[in-house]
């Protein structure tokens, strides 16, 4: 099986192929069984693959690369349209193929009365055969073209309701927000090229190998180059300053935003990093970058995800947040860490965002039982109670909810403290106070979720509360599924201090070359100790919520009142918007009218009509002459005869 | 002795008498006439050409001219018997069709 | 020899100022029969019996009897009094003639032109349908098929404007 990589993303692009092509006559049930039929074929031959490749030393070691075509060729430039399954890629392509294949199922019950069926089905089809693209590249280039595809099937999946402007808008705005990561990456991609001469991960790892390079010899142009490609990440991957898209982005379906936009794309970024650790390494100071810039999008995320009222606001800003913890774990050095948490969180927060559909369907149906339609179905403060009518629901997302808060002994727990601890241990003191803290927050506005969506009293008429009924069984399986995951996904990278194995750690620990000298403290007591100190920030979170909103409370509403300064600031996010607003997005408008108004109308068109009315002009003059008379123009060649004449003799 | 030179001048000769009937006369069929001077012009100096040469590929050239000529007389014709019916008239001084 | 030429080019001269001068076309039409008969007689002078029989069977016999007919069809006397300007025709007149001096001019510039002045005696020259025939059908067969399709095509214009009702 090892001749049949290639056949991995291949099997979503058929399913993408009939689904699009012919998705309009198929009926539904044929649209998603075809299309959830792809990703689990996928998922099984990965599976197969995985398998086989650990049962071989050689295969395991080395990878195993699929060379399908050469596809670039000039001069001593060339690229292979190949993919490789390592144990990196191949263990990113079962989450991604596993994940995918559990929400493609719950999509077609959440899907189920929406128009466009075919048109979902195919983009989420595409989509995933970019993000295996993506994971399993052989090169930077091929990597690139999944890293745009993916960026285009968000546009499309963010925009899926395209009659509403706000869905229309926010794909728009993911587009061109991601267009500036983009040309990050292709930027730094150019550099790779002129430093090792390929785009090959392998070559790119051998001649940095055999080169024996150092962070000490501070090489600019790795630090340039590995800057543009965080660039590139961040854009991907909502960092600062870039995550602006992500909150906007969940105007698509919910389904799509706990793929795209929690489980896999955004994670994309952090697994490209992962997988260059090697270059990255050989500049601390895009190293150190990386770790301020994630410490501080996980502590500036959480903060407004602290006010949110829509439900999958908070789970976006919780998004943003988390992947600033991946970004710290990278900084400092602890890449498979950083990996471990995308594995966790991919598990958890597609978890949170299908249990927030699965409430969103539920609250849509009790609107519409009521008649009522300007009543947003997202809006926590509609919600509440919700634990007696949805079970299966409530209790899949409160495990999510334990698991992203760090409670052990679920998933987030192991992958969150390793992070912490390795931004301790890497004499990170700073970030990993704000890493802390950050982890309260997150503990903070998860439990204020649960509280306020499924305790308490349901917020609406008695009529609307008729209509409230659990999620059809197409989804909650996959919750059930991934709440499973979410509680044993964390076991596979259990600390030292456990004295248990940590399987992860060691499967990946020759994907990692220690090429920037990375050195981490060991401390048995610091480490139990920190393990404490972050089990505690879990729990101040709960109860801290728990005393706000688990009750019928007036204290988050005379919180907000006293800070309402903090509080209004926070409820509009900073004012990012506003300010990218005023600095970014007037300027360039300005610029752009004045190039409409005045160069592209008054000159570029003056000058055009004016050739035109000159050649009008001439035209009318020369008319005259075009009598019609025979005699005229006899004698107007008679005329050019004797010139010619003239000229030759 | 006559020399090519002669046939040359009576050539030009012909042919501008040709050309001076194009620029004078307003009946097209006229016009037409001195199309034709003109071309037996030119045949008679191929004609001249080929014989002081001693190149028979310049009578060749001439038959195809005979042929080009009775295409030529045929779809002209044709088109002014077809104008005539339709204007009733042959003058080229009344035909301003393609004034523009 | 000589006295033919100078005989046969006055005639063709004489006719081919009557063709222009004349204003009614029945009459030029007569007088180009004359200028090409004499042609005809110019081509027995320069040896070419074959292309003097052709021109009387083509222009002599063939177009002049077209136009003619064609004069008779459409009733054409005599031309309308010029409503030209004197000037114009003036202009015409001098143009023409201007390219006449001007081909003068040139022709003398020729050394070749006036380099031929004995008539070449090739052996081809002798029986000249033969030769003619000889070349035609191998050095310029194509052309001569091109020919005969453009014959039929001209043919086909002809009837078909002829015939068409307007």
């Amino acid at each position: 099986m090892t001749g049949y990589v290639w056949l991995i993303p291949v099997f979503p692009l058929i399913g993408f192929l009939i689904n699009g092509l012919f998705g309009k006559r198929l009926s539904r049930k044929t649209i998603g069984v075809i299309a959830s039929g792809a990703i689990l074929f996928s998922f099984l031959l990965a599976c197969v693959i995985f398998f086989q490749m650990n049962s071989s030393v050689e295969l395991s070691e080395k990878g195993i690369r699929n060379v399908l075509f050469p596809w670039i060729h000039i001069g001593d430039f060339s690229v292979n349209f190949g993919y490789l399954f390592d144990r990196l890629s191949g263990s990113m392509t079962l989450m991604v193929a596993g994940v995918s294949f559990l929400i493609h199922v719950y999509s077609i019950g959440y899907m189920a009365e929406e128009e466009g069926y075919w048109r979902y089905f195919a983009y989420l089809n595409l989509f995933v055969f970019m993000m295996l693209t993506l994971v399993l590249a052989d090169n930077l280039l091929l990597m690139f073209v999944g890293w745009e595809g993916v960026g285009l099937c968000s546009y499309l999946l963010i925009g899926f309701y395209y009659t509403t402007e706000v869905a229309s808008d926010a794909g728009k705005k993911a587009f061109i927000v991601n267009r500036v990561g983009d040309f990050g990456f292709m930027l730094g991609m150019f550099f790779l090229f002129t430093l090792f001469g390929s785009l090959e991960f392998q070559h790119i790892r051998e001649a940095v190998i055999s080169a024996g390079l150092k962070p000490e010899h501070g090489m600019g142009l790795i630090t340039l180059a590995t800057v543009l490609l965080f660039l590139g990440a961040t854009g991907k991957s909502a960092q600062i300053p870039l995550y602006v898209w992500l909150p906007d982005a969940m105007a698509g379906p919910t389904p799509v935003s706990a793929l795209i936009h929690a489980a896999t794309m955004v994670t994309s970024g952090v697994y490209m990093i992962v997988k260059l650790n090697y270059v990255f390494q050989l500049a601390p100071i895009t190293m150190l970058t990386i770790a301020w810039i994630g410490g501080l999008t996980a502590l500036f995320a959480a903060t407004i995800g602290t006010v949110q009222n829509d439900i999958k606001k908070v789970l976006a800003y919780s998004t943003v947040s988390q992947l600033g913890y991946m970004f710290l774990a990278l900084g400092v050095g602890a890449f498979i860490a950083g990996f471990f948490h995308i594995l966790t969180h991919a598990f958890f927060k597609a978890l949170l965002f299908l249990g927030s559909g699965s409430v969103i369907h539920a609250m849509h149906h009790a609107f519409h039982h009521a008649g009522i339609h300007d009543k947003d179905p997202q809006d926590i403060r509609n919600m509440g109670g919700l634990k007696k009518y949805m079970p299966k629901t409530y209790w899949t997302f409160l495990v999510a909810t334990l698991a992203i808060a760090g409670f052990p002994p679920f998933a987030g727990f192991f992958s969150k403290d390793e992070i912490l601890w390795k931004t301790f241990a890497s004499s990170h003191r700073v970030l990993w106070a704000i890493g802390a803290f950050a982890a309260i927050l997150t503990s903070f506005y998860m439990f204020r979720l649960v509280y306020l969506t499924f305790f308490g009293e349901f917020r609406g008429s008695k009529r609307e509360e008729e209509a409230l009924h659990e999620s059809p069984s197409v989804m909650t399986f996959p919750l059930i599924a991934l709440a499973v995951l979410s509680v044993i996904g964390g076991w596979i990278g259990f600390p030292h201090i456990f004295k248990l194995p940590n399987v992860l750690e060691q499967y990946l620990e020759p994907v990692i070359e220690n090429t920037g000298g990375i050195h981490f403290l060991h401390n048995s007591a610091l480490e139990w100790g920190l393990m404490d100190v972050s089990i505690l920030c879990a729990i101040a979170g709960w109860l801290f919520a728990r005393t706000l909103y688990a009750g019928k409370s007036d204290v988050p509403g005379k919180l907000a009142k006293t800070f309402s300064y903090f509080y209004s600031i926070l409820l509009n996010k900073y004012y990012v918007d506003e300010i990218y607003f005023a600095l970014i997005i007037r300027p360039v408008k300005k610029i752009g009218d004045f190039c409409w108004l005045f160069i592209d109308t008054i000159i570029i068109d003056g000058t055009v009509n004016l050739v035109a009315y000159l050649a009008r002009c001439f035209g009318r003059i020369y008319s005259l002459y075009q009598n019609g008379a025979v005699k005229v123009y006899a004698l107007t060649m008679l005329g050019g005869i004797l010139v010619l004449f003239w000229i030759f003799f | 002795m006559v020399g090519m030179l002669d046939y040359a001048i009576l050539s030009a000769v012909l042919f501008t008498v040709g050309v001076v009937g194009i620029l004078i006369r307003r009946n097209i069929i006229t016009i037409f006439m001195c199309i034709e001077l003109m071309l037996n012009s030119v045949n008679l100096l191929f004609v001249a050409f080929s014989r002081y040469m001693g190149h028979v590929d310049g009578q060749i050239f001439v038959f195809f001219i005979f042929a080009i000529a009775a295409a030529e007389a045929a779809v002209g014709l044709a088109l002014v018997v077809a104008y005539f019916k339709l204007k009733e008239t042959i003058e080229v001084d009344e035909i301003k069709l393609l004034k523009g | 020899m000589q006295l033919a030429f100078y005989i046969l080019s006055f005639i063709a001269v004489f006719a081919a100022v009557m063709v222009v001068l004349s204003d009614r076309p029945i009459v030029s039409g007569l007088f180009l029969l004359l200028c090409f008969t004499a042609i005809s007689g110019l081509y027995i002078t320069l040896s070419a019996p074959f292309i003097a029989a052709m021109q009387l069977v083509v222009y002599s016999g063939a177009i002049i009897v077209l136009f003619l007919f064609v004069l008779m069809l459409l009733n054409q006397h005599r031309e309308s009094p010029s409503k030209r300007n004197r000037f114009v025709t003036f202009v015409s007149v001098l143009g023409g003639v201007l390219i006449g001096v001007f081909i003068y001019l040139t022709m003398l510039k020729s050394k070749i032109l006036l380099s031929y002045t004995k008539m070449s005696a090739v052996g081809g020259m002798k029986n000249n349908v033969e030769t003619i025939a000889g070349v035609m059908f191998k050095k310029y067969f194509i052309p001569f098929e091109l020919i005969s399709i453009l014959l039929l095509a001209a043919m086909v214009a002809a009837v078909f404007l002829s015939k068409k009702r307007v």
